[in-house]
């Protein structure tokens, strides 16, 4: 289904067509999140009120690019806009001393049922955290390039349409998160993190 | 070709972004190198993990829940703005009834109470022996 009938068809309340741009663009949807936000329920509670908001806002998208690259505009949106209140409430939380450490390793999900795993799972979800860590830890643009390029298999070009730069600044930042990550990565294997 | 450079060359040797002479480089150090080698084994590793993470499975529910929502939020404005609005004036209304109610009452019983007091007062006032007091009574008596 071509855009154009997707937007005719939305703006008209099709539910038939909405529920097509659910089935086309949840999973990516929900890998794009879950690359910002590491919880598969939270990117999932993301993505449903990404729709919505596509659902009821059509009348007023521009067409100025693709649905789907409003619908990673978005998505990446309310998927920082969460980042920033998980943290005020990490900063809050902090303030008790007694759950201090609880939540950080909540936000790493290292702490929840599965802890009581065998060894060598335990281990991998170590160096799961670790790694999360040092991609989150990039500067604010480099990380969301890296983010739709690894979990999204965007291309330069459509991460650029994506974030409304050029190319060549997509390109740069790729190439700085590269360095970023790569200096991350090394110091944590001399560290034996990972 | 240093050990730094061949690290820094990593990540697009496996995005297979390289030229092929840098190519050619990284794979003769990385062939020589053990440090290096075992790095990159990690590294390839790390990205792997990052890969897992990409796994997601469809939610045939989503959809459902999603109509859902829409359709509540359609009632919620479809419904009057006067009906929005009433429930919440009458509950203040009812409200500061209370409140005027409570006030009521409570001056009415402080006006029964002065009353009293009043009266009490004027009882005293008739009956002079309050005005004197105990002892010079039973100097007379």
């Amino acid at each position: 289904m071509h855009d154009a009938d997707f937007i005719v068809g939305l703006k008209n309340g099709d539910q038939d067509v909405f529920k097509k741009l659910v089935e086309q663009h949840q999973v990516p949807l929900v890998r794009l999140c879950k690359g910002f936000l590491h919880d598969e329920e939270d990117a999932r509670d993301i993505v449903q009120e990404t729709f919505i908001e596509v659902f009821e806002s059509i009348h007023h998208f521009r067409q100025d690019a693709r649905l789907s690259t409003w619908l990673y505009r978005i998505a990446v949106n309310k998927s920082l806009n969460l980042l920033r209140k998980k943290k005020i409430n990490r900063l809050l939380v902090s303030l008790d001393v007694f759950s201090a450490k609880e939540t950080n390793d909540v936000e790493y999900g290292t702490t929840g049922p599965g802890q009581n795993l065998p060894g060598d799972k335990l281990e991998k979800n170590e160096k799961l955290k670790q790694i999360r860590k040092a991609v989150d830890s990039l500067p604010g643009n480099q990380r969301i390039v890296f983010i739709l390029n690894k979990y999204m298999d965007l291309t330069n070009k459509e991460v650029a349409e994506v974030m409304d730069i050029s190319l060549s600044a997509v390109e740069s930042l790729m190439h700085r998160a590269k360095m970023n990550l790569q200096k991350k990565l090394f110091n944590l294997y001399k560290k034996n993190l990972i | 070709m240093n050990c730094l450079h061949i690290r820094n060359g990593l990540m697009d040797y496996f995005d297979e972004k390289t030229d092929q002479d840098l190519r050619l480089e990284i794979e003769g150090h990385l062939a020589t190198c053990k440090a290096c080698r075992d790095y990159s084994f990690t590294l390839r590793e790390a990205f792997q993990m990052i890969s897992l993470e990409k796994n997601i499975e469809y939610d045939p529910f989503m959809f459902t829940r999603l109509q859902a929502s829409v359709i509540d939020q359609k009632n919620i404005r479809r419904t009057p703005l006067l009906n929005r609005l009433l429930q919440p004036a009458l509950i203040a209304t009812f409200v500061l009834f209370l409140v005027y109610a409570g006030i009521s009452i409570g001056s009415d019983y402080n006006y029964q109470q002065s009353i009293i007091t009043d009266y009490e007062t004027e009882l005293y006032y008739l009956n002079d022996i309050q005005n004197e007091s105990y002892e010079s009574i039973m100097l007379f008596e």
